[in-house]
């Protein structure tokens, strides 16, 4: 919210500076975001007086001017105007000035003449002509017509458009806050100073009797408080500059002195107002209702729309003539015939605007000011200085009567606390004799007893008190919190901190995985359907079946993600598109899917997602997810599987082995073939995704120390021939059965296909290490074991020795 | 016989000393020390000596043959060391020049997240987890966030149904936790939160550390401390926390908490945009009607609750201009951030 401090000064008088100011607003809790100094904006624009104007030597349709500024001081300037004269008097902008329409001003010479300076038209000042009691051309160079001027002047002063304007946030819980009166409450408080009186017309309920106006309202729960009273023979004029002004500084163009005259209340007080037409208000009924099912306004914003039953309506005896706290009507709305005028000022729930504003997509300084909550007990007031200033600008014939009412509106809640109870929130105790000022000074009604016990109730318009903690935060927003320091009462109760066991593994994957090279990325938890389609699933594939949100910033970010694998693409896509040759990358991330749509009830996987391109291959790459399980000590298998975003012969699914079962986990491989067309990548690209949930959940940790056997060791190595598309792993479970329980290690140290063995067939050496912790192994167990590997090669797997 | 000894010794010493390979060496010691060689022969001499001088010159052969020898045996370790330079020499290699392996980098928004982290788990907290498909219960009912709140908007809520949602903070995992546990409850739990927006200072996704201390007495000058703690440790030891009064529907009282700068100490530089101040994060006093909605009663237990933003952390931690970098995921950003 925007406060100008000369407009906070017509509530209370003080003599901090605006630096003191902010500073105090934001120890209380109002964060200061911005100091506007208004005069910056016209920063060496001066006034100035013409008096000489000669032809420019080297253009015809160009004068030279000679100007007059402060202390005789001449300056040159050049200018297309036909319209001046010797001894007029323009505002004149400066080598260093900066104009409205973005032009900076720098001494220059045009045509071989220097030019000094420019002089400004409305546009370039953000004046329109209403800003002038005397007619003034738009397009032309903008003359001052005053008894006043004199050369020399600085436009911000001239113009009183020289304000400070603080740009004060106020959060949700104080919308008592949100007028130049809230803020001029809260600085009242903070340094104990009364606010200053208002002006304003004391009025009577009663009928005016010249008019007949009947005022009924349906929705009790939604309008809160309903005033009107009726201005006779009303004049639309301009509005006075001292008010223009003031709008101006926050932002709010003029219009004209009613509209203005609201704006003004609303800012200054909080209270939005609305006028309509007397004679427009057919039976000379105001009916406050819900709208009727596709009931159509024509509203001030020249848009018709068509209402919603639950909306909110100012209906005359046939028709709906505003939208309740929302916007006015057209047909009902002040124009300058208007002769009578009907003043509202209401208060509306701020649930009912919000909605109406929603589902109409209408947004007003009206609406905005409800949706933060008004409260019912301002509205008579804003009538009473809304009059007031009729009356004082004779802009009208003002009668001292008005007619409305607010529902019972009920006293804040009494609270009843101690001290103590204060100390046990804040941790440091008050003296009852500070908290009793603090709260005097925010005007809350004290009852204090013998006993130190406070009775309180919060003033009318705080909406936001209910509790003793509410009541603390009072006191030490105006104490202050730099007094909460802690001494040695500060007690930090022995608690034992603790990463739980799951934390502690997926901080060793993620070392040992950077130890690999790999770097960690963070990628957005939504994709779009065109993820799945690039990475090629087929449309009845489940893993399309992922939760979709129902107002996604994009479609391309509306599915929570089912796969890791498209976001892992993409930013290997983006690197490679970067000309980063080669990179290896994975991330920690969760994945989503459906445990019951209908009980609403989600399930989320932890999953570890790796991707790596240029001068990886296949077995560097799965070396990698093998060097993870190691140091997890979690044995697992890789089996040959297919994926549709995989390369058919090169991809594997990885098992680990819990007991008895072998358990999925993941999946590993180079990207399918068709997905270079859809992705920018090298075809020799690797990517695996693994379930770390179902890893963790089969983890037991490790088993702990076991003997080293101190018996000798025994190499055996074995070459051996068999069928080409036996799997490795094959060979190495039969070969492991058949030396149990001496196998040490199996190792495959060379697999030859080609030359000197049948086609179709391949060689393959392996190293076996056999140990006894028992015994030394005699040269017969050897080869009683030996005999046993090579006939169960042979009989399983058609196997022979080379 | 005296002569012929001398001039053997000195033929000896001149040929040991003029040989320069260890080979040559070795064929002149057989040629002088073996069976056959020039001091056998000398001794063969002796057989027409006469008897009397015979130890006598026998003495002397020995004496020569054992100098010669020491001679032999210095000139070798001296060829072994040249030879030995020489091999060492010719295998020398340019140590400038390298052979990386590549050491991969974390992302900086789990480096943060996980310094934090460790500085609560050293100051007694648990580490919690909740779920970021959240119920509206949890993420806004809970948490006394009223029904009309603006952040319940489509606006500022991602929403999959009327009641399931992304959550858009992590407080909801303080109800979670309460509902399970008794006090004293002393969690943080960092994780992702949405929220729609998107541009330099907001990501559609961001994340969140909360923490919470539930227990008897518990108080705001508690959570001061607790911050100053942190502070000093996540920043240096002269940061000084400045708490400035806000608004959470969960918290009560709330504040916004500021840290000194730790780039100028509060003299003002560009990282504080002149404050002084760097803002990092929210608390406040659990609100009693949160402790009671979740079960506890808030007479008896009283507690705190923060949340700080981590890629706001992160950002003034590493001085990351736009919050979109780090969700870009350019290997060359990522490999920057080692610790």
């Amino acid at each position: 919210m925007l406060v100008p401090i000369k407009w906070l000064k017509e509530y209370i008088d003080f003599d901090l500076d605006v630096d003191e100011i902010s500073e105090k607003l934001i120890d209380c809790g109002f964060e200061v975001e911005q100091i506007i100094d208004q005069s910056k904006q016209y920063e060496n624009i001066l006034t100035s007086k013409i008096i000489e104007i000669t032809d420019h030597p080297n253009a015809s349709n160009l004068k030279v001017c000679k100007v007059a500024v402060n202390d005789g001081e001449i300056k040159q300037v050049i200018t297309n105007s036909k319209t001046l004269n010797v001894g007029d008097f323009v505002f004149l902008a400066l080598d260093g000035a900066t104009l409205f329409t973005g032009l900076s001003i720098k001494n220059t010479e045009i045509r071989g003449i220097l030019s000094q300076g420019m002089f400004c038209g409305l546009s370039e000042l953000n004046l329109t002509k209403d800003d002038f009691d005397y007619p003034v051309d738009e397009k032309e160079v903008l003359k001052i017509i005053d008894r006043n001027i004199k050369p020399g002047l600085k436009c911000a002063d001239f113009l009183e458009l020289n304000d400070i304007i603080l740009d004060v946030s106020i959060t949700s819980n104080r919308p008592d806050a949100n007028s130049i009166l809230g803020i001029a409450r809260e600085l009242s408080s903070l340094l104990s100073k009364p606010l200053k009186k208002r002006d304003l017309l004391q009025l009577e309920k009663s009928p005016n009797l010249n008019y007949k106006l009947e005022i009924s309202n349906k929705e009790d729960s939604k309008c809160l408080a309903y005033y009107s009273a009726i201005i006779e023979d009303v004049k639309i004029l301009p509005t006075p500059k001292i008010i223009k002004n003031k709008l101006k500084s926050v932002g709010i163009r003029s219009i004209n002195n009613f509209v203005d005259l609201t704006n003004y209340i609303l800012v200054s007080i909080g209270q939005p107002m609305h006028a309509f037409d007397y004679d427009k208000i057919d039976g000379q009924q105001i009916i406050i209702r819900n709208a009727k099912e596709k009931e159509k306004i024509i509203a001030l914003d020249g848009k018709e729309y068509t209402l919603m039953k639950d909306n909110l309506v100012i209906a005359n005896q046939n028709e709906p003539m505003a939208i309740a706290g929302v916007i006015g009507g057209e047909k009902s709305s002040v124009t300058k015939n208007t002769k009578t005028i009907v003043l509202e000022s209401a208060a509306f729930s701020k649930e009912t605007v919000r909605k109406t504003s929603k589902t109409l997509g209408i947004r007003t300084d009206s609406s905005a000011q409800f949706e933060k909550g008004v409260n019912p007990t301002t509205q008579l007031q804003a009538i009473e200085i809304f009059l007031f200033l009729v009356e004082k600008y004779k802009w009208g014939n003002v009668k001292r009567n008005y007619d409305g009412f607010s529902t019972n509106v009920q006293k804040n809640l009494q609270i009843v606390f101690s001290p103590k109870d204060i100390a046990k929130v804040l941790g440091i105790y008050i003296e009852q004799n500070i908290i009793e000022n603090i709260l005097k000074n925010l005007n809350f009604e004290i009852l204090l007893d013998d006993n130190g016990i406070f009775k309180v109730i919060a003033p009318q318009y705080r909406t936001d008190i209910f509790s003793v903690n509410d009541i603390a935060e009072e006191i030490i927003r105006i104490y202050g919190y730099d007094k909460l320091e802690s001494d040695e009462s500060t007690r930090f109760n022995l608690t034992v901190g603790s990463i739980n066991e799951k934390e502690k593994c997926l901080n060793n994957i993620r070392n040992l995985a950077i130890y690999n090279g790999m770097h960690e990325t963070m990628t957005y938890s939504f994709i779009g359907e065109n993820d799945f389609n690039k990475i090629n699933l087929p449309k009845t594939d489940k893993l399309r079946n992922g939760i979709r949100l129902s107002n996604p910033l994009g479609v391309d970010m509306s599915i929570m993600r089912t796969t890791l694998i498209p976001s892992m693409l993409n930013v290997m896509e983006k690197n490679f598109n970067r000309s980063n040759k080669s990179a290896k990358f994975f991330e920690i991330s969760k994945t989503y899917e459906w445990e019951n749509e209908k009980e609403l009830t989600v399930k989320e996987n932890l999953m570890l997602c790796l991707g790596a391109y240029g001068g990886v291959d296949f077995y560097s790459f799965k070396s990698i997810i093998e060097a993870i399980f190691d140091k997890m000590a979690i044995n697992i298998r890789f089996k040959a599987s297919q994926y549709p975003f995989l390369h058919p012969y090169i991809s594997a699914d990885l098992f680990i082995q819990d007991a008895d079962k072998e358990i999925k986990v993941g999946v590993l491989g180079q990207i399918n073939n068709k997905l270079t067309k859809n992705y920018n990548l090298l075809p020799n690209s690797f990517i695996a995704e693994i379930n770390l949930d179902l890893v963790l959940n089969n983890y037991y940790g490790y088993k702990g120390y076991s003997t080293i056997s101190k018996y000798q060791p025994v190499e055996r190595d074995f070459a051996i021939v068999c069928e080409k598309n036996i799997p490795a792993q094959a060979i190495i479970d039969i070969i492991e059965e058949a030396t149990q329980p001496y196998t040490k290690s199996i190792n495959i140290f060379d697999v030859y296909q080609g030359k000197q063995i049948e086609e179709n067939k391949k060689s393959i050496a392996l190293r076996v290490i056999l140990q006894s912790d028992t015994k030394s192994l005699s040269e017969n167990d050897i080869n009683e074991i030996t005999k046993k590997v090579v006939k169960n090669l042979y009989e399983k797997i058609q196997a022979t020795l080379r | 016989m005296n002569e012929k000894i001398k001039s053997l010794v000195q033929i000896s010493l001149e040929r040991i000393n003029n040989c320069n390979s260890i080979n040559d060496l070795e064929l002149i010691k057989i040629e002088l020390l073996s069976k056959n060689g020039s001091f056998a022969n000398l001794m063969k001499d002796l057989k027409a000596i006469p008897n009397d001088q015979k130890p006598y010159y026998g003495k002397i052969i020995n004496e020569a043959k054992s100098e010669v020898l020491n001679v032999f045996s210095q000139k070798f370790s001296f060829l072994n060391e040249q030879a030995l330079k020489e091999k060492e020499k010719s295998e020398a290699l340019d140590v400038t020049l390298s052979k990386k392996r590549e050491i991969g980098a974390f992302n900086p928004i789990n480096i943060v997240k996980k310094d934090i982290s460790d500085i609560f788990i050293g100051m007694g907290f648990s580490l919690a987890d909740g779920p970021e498909i959240e119920l509206k219960k949890y993420n806004f009912d809970l948490l006394n966030i009223p029904d009309d709140h603006p952040a319940r908007d489509l606006t500022d809520t991602f929403y999959i149904t009327d009641d399931l949602l992304l959550r858009t903070q992590t407080s909801g995992v303080q109800i979670r936790v309460m509902e399970k546990e008794k006090p004293p409850i002393k969690i943080i739990c960092p994780g992702k939160v949405y929220r729609p927006d998107d541009d330099a200072t907001h990501s559609p996704m961001f994340h969140q550390i909360e923490g919470l201390y539930v227990d008897e007495n518990v108080t705001l000058k508690d959570l001061k401390k607790t911050l100053e703690e942190f502070a000093k440790l996540f920043f240096d030891k002269d940061t000084i926390v400045r708490f400035r009064p806000s608004f959470f529907p969960f918290t009560e009282p709330s504040v916004e908490v500021d840290l000194s700068c730790r780039m100028c100490h509060g003299k003002g530089c560009s990282l504080c945009k002149y404050t002084g101040w760097l803002e990092l994060l929210g608390a406040g006093v659990v609100n009693p009607i949160v402790l009671e909605k979740a079960g506890l009663d808030s007479k008896k237990y009283s507690g705190f609750a923060f949340g700080i933003g981590v890629e706001r952390a992160a950002m003034i931690k590493y001085g990351i201009p736009d919050m979109r970098l780090m969700f870009d995921n350019d290997i060359r950003f990522i490999k920057q951030f080692k610790f």
